[in-house]
Formats: C-alpha cells, sequence, structure tokens
C-alpha cells in the first residue's frame, strides 16, 4: 500500500461509512449500539462511532439515547433513518395510473390506482401524472407532519411498452401505439432532477416483484406465466428475470401462431364482453355460473395451454407461476393448463398461483430496482 | 505474504507453468517464441524459459530452432504439443453412431461412422462403441495415450453418467456404461453427456455461436429439438430436461408439448419414415419429398417463433438433417422470425432487433462428436 495522504484516509472513511450505511439498511428496523455496529462491521469502535454521527449528520442514520435503568450510562442507539428519501414507483397503461410511493425499505406509504382515462400519447400521459404524483408527494409529506418536502432519491416507471436501455419505447402495445418513440424521462427528468429514473415493461417488473417477494423467491429456473386479456410468459433463468438481447424476452401474447390473442378475442365476442374488451366482466359471468361464460373460460385455458407446454418442454423449469387476472378465475383456465403440464410426463415441477396482489405487481417491481439503482455510498 | 520457502517456490513455479500451459493450449497449433508468451503470460522472459523447459520435458510442448535468415540469433519457437494425446468422442444414437478422434490440439486423427445393429442393453453398446474405437484408433501410434473418452447419448444424463429417458430409443432408457467405459479406458478421462448438448456447445465453441449471449438452436430431425443458450451457456434447466422433452404423450390431443408430435402428424403416413431417407430422396430431386420437408418446416417455423419471442435471442441457430437443405428450411423459419419482431406484427419490423438466422456450422455427424471432443478436452486433467 501507498502512504496514507489526505485523499486516501477520506476514501477509506466513506468506504467503512457505506460499509456501517449497509450494516443499518440490511435490519432497517433495528436500533444498534456503537459496540453491535463495530462487531457487525468488524471497525473499531471509535471509528463506528465517528462514523454513526456522520451518518446521523446526512441524514442517513436517526440516534436516539438509551433508555436508562441498568448500570451505566446508557449506550446511544442508531437505526437507518428511512425516511431520508422516498422512492416513487408509477404503473401506467392507456386507461390505468398508479402511483407508488414508498419510503428507504419499500414499505409503501401511498397506493392508488386509477381508471378510466385515455392516455393516447406520452404528453397526455405525463400531463395525468405528474399532478396526480404531486398531489400524492404532498399528501405524503402532510401524513408524516414533515415540514419540509422529503426528495425522491429514485423513480421507476412501469408501462406496456419495451424500452431500451435509456428509457426509449422502442416497442408498444396497441392500445398505446401511440407512446412509441418516445419517452417519459426527459419530463420526469426535469421535475426530480438527476435521480435514478428507470423504465422498464410492466410485466418483466411483476416478475421480478415475484421473484423478490412472492412464489418465484426460492425459485432458479422459473416461468411466471401471466394471464390476462393480453398473456406473457416471463422466464427466469439463475434466479433473475430474463430479459434476452433485445428486451423483447418473454412477450409471446401478441403472437398470431399460437392464437392466443384470437382465443381472447372470440371468448369475449361469443359471450357478448368484446366492445369494449372487458376480461373482468367475463369472468365475473362464469363465476355467477354463467355456462355459456364457462365455457368460453375454459376454451381460454386450453388454448393458452399448449403456448405454456411449449416453453415448459424446452425450459424445464422448477416452479411455475400463473398470474394476472385470468390466473383468479376458479380452476375454469387453469384446469386445463395444469392437464397439459402434467402430460410432459412428470410432475417435478411447482405449479403455483401468484403470492403479489395482481394489481401491484409491476408496481412493487419498480420499487425493487429502483430501491437497487440508488447509489448507497456515501 | 509469510517466508519463502521451497514448497512455496514449487508451488509459484507449477503456477507459472500453469499459467504459460493454458497460453499455449488457447492457440494449440500456434509456433511462439519465450518473448511473446512473456508478454501474454505477463510473467518474465527468463520465467518463461524455465517453465518452458519444465514443460517440454513433460512432453506438454515441443521446440524448434528459429529460422535463420534476420537481424541477429534466430529465437526458439515454441508449440502446444498436441500429439502428447488422443480424444476420443462418440455418438451414439440407434440408427448411428458417430465417432471422432482428435489429438489434444483438437485436429482430427480419425472419423467413423456406422449404423449399428439393434442395441437393447448397456453391454451391447458398450461392445459397438469398442468396435468402433479399435477402427479409429487402427491408423494411430499405439504409444499415443487416450487421455479422454466421451460419449453422447440421445437423452438426458444424470450425474452417475446414467441415461434418464432416451429420447429416440425408449428401451436405451437406464443404460448404465460409465464404470465399463472407465474400466475398459483405465488412463482416460470419462465423459458421458447429452448429445443435444454436445451438438450446441460444438457451435458455441468452434461453430456458429461463437460469442454469442443468447441464442436458439434448433434441430430439425426426426425429433425436432431446440437448445437454449443464455449468457453464452447452455440451459440444462431445473432437472437437465431443457431442450425438449422426451417422449410424447396426449398425441392429437392438443395435450403435450407440439413439437414432438409434429413428426407423427407431416409424416406419419408417408413411405419414407425416417428423416434422413426423405432427406436424401428430397436432393434426389422426389416431389412428394420435398413437399414433406416443406410442409415440416411451415408447421415448426410458428412453433420457433413462438420460443424466439420468449428468449429474445441474438442469434437463431438451424441445424439437423434439414441442414442439408437450407432453401426448405431457412425462408419459413426466417418469414416467422421477421413477423415476431415487433409487438405488433402490423407495425414496421425494426431490423435492429431482428434475431439474426444463421446455419448451424456442424452437418449432424459432426456436430456431437465435435461437441464431445470440446467437452472431453475441458475434462482432462490439465495441471502440471
Amino acid at each position: 500500500m501507498t502512504d496514507l495522504d489526505g485523499s486516501a484516509v477520506a476514501s477509506l472513511r466513506r468506504l467503512n461509512g457505506s460499509k456501517v450505511l449497509s450494516v443499518l439498511r440490511a435490519e432497517a428496523y433495528r436500533k444498534f449500539t456503537v459496540r453491535e455496529m463495530a462487531v457487525a462491521t468488524g471497525l473499531s469502535r471509535p471509528t463506528v462511532g465517528r462514523l454513526l454521527d456522520d451518518l446521523v449528520e446526512a441524514g442517513w442514520a436517526l440516534g436516539a439515547e438509551g433508555r436508562p435503568g441498568a448500570t451505566g450510562r446508557p449506550a446511544r442507539r442508531y437505526s437507518f433513518n428511512r425516511l431520508r428519501g422516498l422512492v416513487v414507483s408509477i404503473d401506467v397503461g392507456y386507461a390505468i395510473t398508479g402511483v407508488m410511493i414508498t419510503d428507504l425499505v419499500g414499505t409503501e406509504l401511498s397506493w392508488e390506482m386509477v381508471y378510466g382515462q385515455r392516455l393516447s400519447t406520452v404528453d397526455e400521459c405525463l400531463a395525468f401524472v405528474l399532478p396526480f404524483l404531486d398531489a400524492k408527494l404532498a399528501a405524503v409529506a402532510e401524513h408524516l407532519g414533515l415540514e419540509t418536502e422529503v426528495p425522491v432519491l429514485a423513480l421507476s416507471v412501469s408501462a406496456p411498452v419495451i424500452p431500451d436501455e435509456n428509457g426509449l419505447h422502442v416497442d408498444a402495445l396497441n392500445a398505446v401505439q401511440g407512446w412509441r418513440g418516445r419517452s417519459f424521462v426527459p419530463a420526469l427528468r426535469g421535475r426530480f432532477g438527476d435521480i435514478p429514473i428507470l423504465v422498464n415493461n410492466d410485466i418483466l417488473l411483476a416478475a421480478e416483484a415475484e421473484r423478490r417477494l412472492g412464489a418465484l423467491a426460492t425459485s432458479d429456473q422459473g416461468m411466471f406465466c401471466f394471464l390476462s386479456w393480453y398473456s406473457s410468459i416471463v422466464l427466469l433463468h439463475d434466479g433473475e428475470v430474463h430479459r434476452g438481447s433485445f428486451h423483447l424476452a418473454g412477450d409471446v401474447g401478441s403472437l398470431p401462431e399460437y392464437r392466443w390473442p384470437d382465443v381472447m378475442a372470440h371468448a369475449l365476442e361469443a359471450t357478448g364482453h368484446h366492445d369494449p374488451p372487458a376480461v373482468s366482466r367475463l369472468l365475473a359471468a362464469a363465476a355467477a355460473g354463467d355456462e355459456t361464460a364457462r365455457g368460453a373460460v375454459r376454451t381460454v385455458g386450453e388454448g393458452l395451454a399448449r403456448g405454456i407446454t411449449d416453453v415448459a418442454a424446452l425450459w424445464d423449469p422448477d416452479t411455475i407461476v400463473f398470474a394476472g387476472q385470468l390466473s383468479d378465475s376458479n380452476d375454469l383456465l387453469l384446469e386445463p393448463i395444469e392437464v397439459a403440464l402434467r402430460g410432459l410426463g412428470h410432475d417435478d415441477f411447482e405449479l403455483r398461483s401468484s403470492e403479489v396482489p395482481a394489481d401491484r405487481g409491476s408496481s412493487l417491481g419498480g420499487v425493487i430496482k429502483a430501491l437497487d439503482a440508488i447509489d448507497w455510498t456515501v | 505474504m509469510t517466508a519463502i520457502d521451497t514448497s512455496d517456490v514449487t508451488s509459484l513455479r507449477r503456477l507459472n507453468a500453469q499459467t504459460t500451459l493454458d497460453c499455449l493450449r488457447a492457440e494449440p497449433t500456434t509456433w511462439v517464441t519465450v518473448r511473446e508468451l512473456a508478454v501474454r503470460t505477463k510473467l518474465s522472459r527468463p520465467t518463461v524459459s524455465r517453465v518452458l523447459e519444465d514443460l517440454e520435458q513433460a512432453g506438454w510442448v515441443r521446440s524448434v530452432a528459429g529460422l535463420p535468415g534476420g537481424t541477429g540469433r534466430p529465437a526458439r519457437r515454441f508449440c502446444f504439443n498436441g500429439a502428447a494425446g488422443l480424444i476420443l468422442s462418440v455418438e451414439a444414437g440407434p440408427f448411428a453412431f458417430n465417432a471422432m478422434l482428435a489429438d489434444l490440439a483438437g485436429t482430427t486423427q480419425a472419423e467413423v461412422s456406422r449404423r449399428p445393429p439393434v442395441i437393447t442393453t448397456s453391454e451391447e453398446l458398450v461392445g459397438f462403441f469398442q468396435e468402433l474405437a479399435a477402427e479409429c484408433l487402427a491408423g494411430v501410434d499405439p504409444g499415443i495415450p487416450l487421455r479422454a473418452v466421451s460419449l453422447g447419448l440421445p437423452g438426458p444424463v444424470d450425474e452417475q453418467g446414467r441415461l434418464r429417458v432416451s429420447i429416440t430409443a425408449p428401451e436405451w432408457d437406464g443404460f448404465d456404461v460409465r464404470d465399463t467405459l472407465r474400466g475398459l479406458y483405465p488412463e482416460a478421462a470419462v465423459l458421458i453427456g447429452r448429445t443435444g448438448e454436445f451438438d450446441t456447445l460444438a457451435e458455441i465453441t468452434s461453430g456458429a455461436l461463437v460469442g454469442v449471449k443468447n441464442a436458439v438452436h434448433v434441430t430439425f430431425s426426426d425429433r425436432c429439438r431446440a437448445t437454449l443458450v443464455v449468457g453464452g451457456r447452455i440451459v440444462r434447466g431445473a432437472h437437465g430436461m431443457a431442450g425438449a422433452r422426451p417422449r410424447t404423450h396426449g398425441v392429437g390431443k392438443n395435450l403435450a408439448a407440439s413439437w414432438t408430435p409434429l413428426r407423427d402428424l407431416i409424416y406419419g403416413d408417408h413411405p419414407r419414415q425416417r428423416m434422413s431417407e426423405i432427406v436424401a430422396a428430397a436432393q434426389e430431386g422426389s416431389e412428394a419429398d420435398v413437399e414433406v420437408l416443406t410442409r415440416y418446416a411451415h408447421a415448426l417455423a410458428p412453433r420457433v417463433s413462438f420460443l424466439v419471442r420468449a428468449v429474445a435471442p441474438e442469434v437463431l441457430v438451424v441445424g439437423g438433417q434439414l441442414l442439408a437443405l437450407p432453401d426448405i428450411a431457412l425462408p419459413p423459419l426466417v418469414a416467422a422470425v421477421r413477423a415476431s419482431a415487433g409487438l405488433d406484427r402490423r407495425g414496421s419490423v425494426d431490423e435492429s432487433r431482428l434475431p439474426e438466422v444463421r446455419l448451424a456450422h456442424y452437418s449432424p455427424a459432426h456436430a456431437g462428436p465435435t461437441g464431445g471432443l470440446h467437452a472431453a478436452l475441458s475434462a482432462i486433467d490439465w495441471t502440471v
């Protein structure tokens, strides 16, 4: 090692500071004494004490006097300041907008979805989302009793688009064709400044949430079947969501080859729920015992079964998770899929229902990604 | 660092020898000077010189005096000694055995393809293996040691080297030949794997998939299969079964993977029942056979594009017996992959996101044995 100069001391201190912060974050609800932190980081107590005071000053940690009672002076305790900043996760579609705001450990502070708007361009979408988000941020600040606005440290956008690394929509679903070739990033950057702003495909984010928080948590080789008006299969390899080479991985729903769109369209038409397309009404009718609707849902299941089985045959998964609103349709839809999968000739994979609520999956996936994107070095 | 004792010096020297040998093996037929090796290994020239002496003595390296002509004393040149050993790679199937013998540099020494008799036991398989091995080894110097033996089987193999399920020959299920082969070739590393993976390994190591991260490798044969490559590595699946499920279940009932019953649906009542025979007839100009293959390619195309969309590969490689007739195999696949390149079929095709469709580099008879050679090379203990 070279001689320590001032800059080396500073960077060593920064490195140790980051180490202390990561221990605080890992057990975000624990209150550490200096002694406990010294043990956890392997640093000396005086060093840890100085670093914790630095972190308190910078707002990353909260210090509290220990409670008196035992012998000796009660030890001061430190914990992670979960409200040093906020994370925003926006989930947008043509007629749906959801905004989730969390603290820095991902605890939900606010979540609301609104339906029924018609956002056919990116500008319309932003014009709707930004005021909505500002109102939510203000409400959170008020609820927490904060005088000053807490900074947003990272922001995620989840949308039915295929974005590139820079957030440009290289492709978009039919309903939001007008979003193609545009990006949410410049406007959001204008509002929130130089923070991580991520744009991801909504279904890949839902799969991400399932992997971290739900039924795929222990899977190495998984399949996430998102079954809805528009269905997709997301693959998980070595425990990671597979994105493929062109950010298109998993998006099989629009392909005509296995007639997935046709099957759905037929089912809606046969039951009179096609204009506007309303999968939820079809499912409600089936649940209420309407025979035509029940038959239609079963036919959709049979239609989806072949594509899912073909991919499963080639992917050899340990777990297959069904998500999306269709997966809640009792067993009408899943039964034919399950029969087909078992027809592969062995049963050493698990079939599971999604554990992350369908309407929050993409938002939660966004929160996870946003937290990962924050620069936690101090 | 602790005080240097002699054992440390020895192990350091061994480590340097290892580095040097690895470097030479990376380009096993290239002659290099001490100076060039020193640059590549980041070791000093005297160290490289000493290590090369050791390696030459152990037989891993050969050298020649430099050619005079330039200024100064011509430098001695060194090369990996591929002749220090042999590798035998055999791909076994119920209809064909393909064998390849190569030296340690991967240079082919002999190739044999034979149609086997009906094989129903592990012993019969080993028996035929030995016949091919003897034929391959007949022409080479018996003094050269066989350092590795690899066997490709038509289905997933478990950790003990047993064939779990045979894709093409149900009576081969559970075949267990590893111990017998180890007994027959006690000096060699014995490696047993799945032919489908060896095919793809050949393309990854020295074929159409060199340097490719994500790929789908489709094999057009009697039993079509696809092997997936993610992050430059073959996807084996949770149970080593990725690629294709073994046998057909619920044919025609739409109840199993729809790749497997394809063959029965398309040429089930055709006078010729083997893809190799149909391909041969089509090459002779038989229109009925050309038509069967065309229908097959068209039926497979949408299934492949569905998979391509799920995996989003950079490259789709097409191999197998239909490789002999690319004019039949490629157009429907290229069209299907193009059609599925965007979210909306009606939209324009974004060329920059179009997976490239390539023909496999290796013919069906060469792919398996070549991949087996690569696998065997990495199974050899190269520590010096």
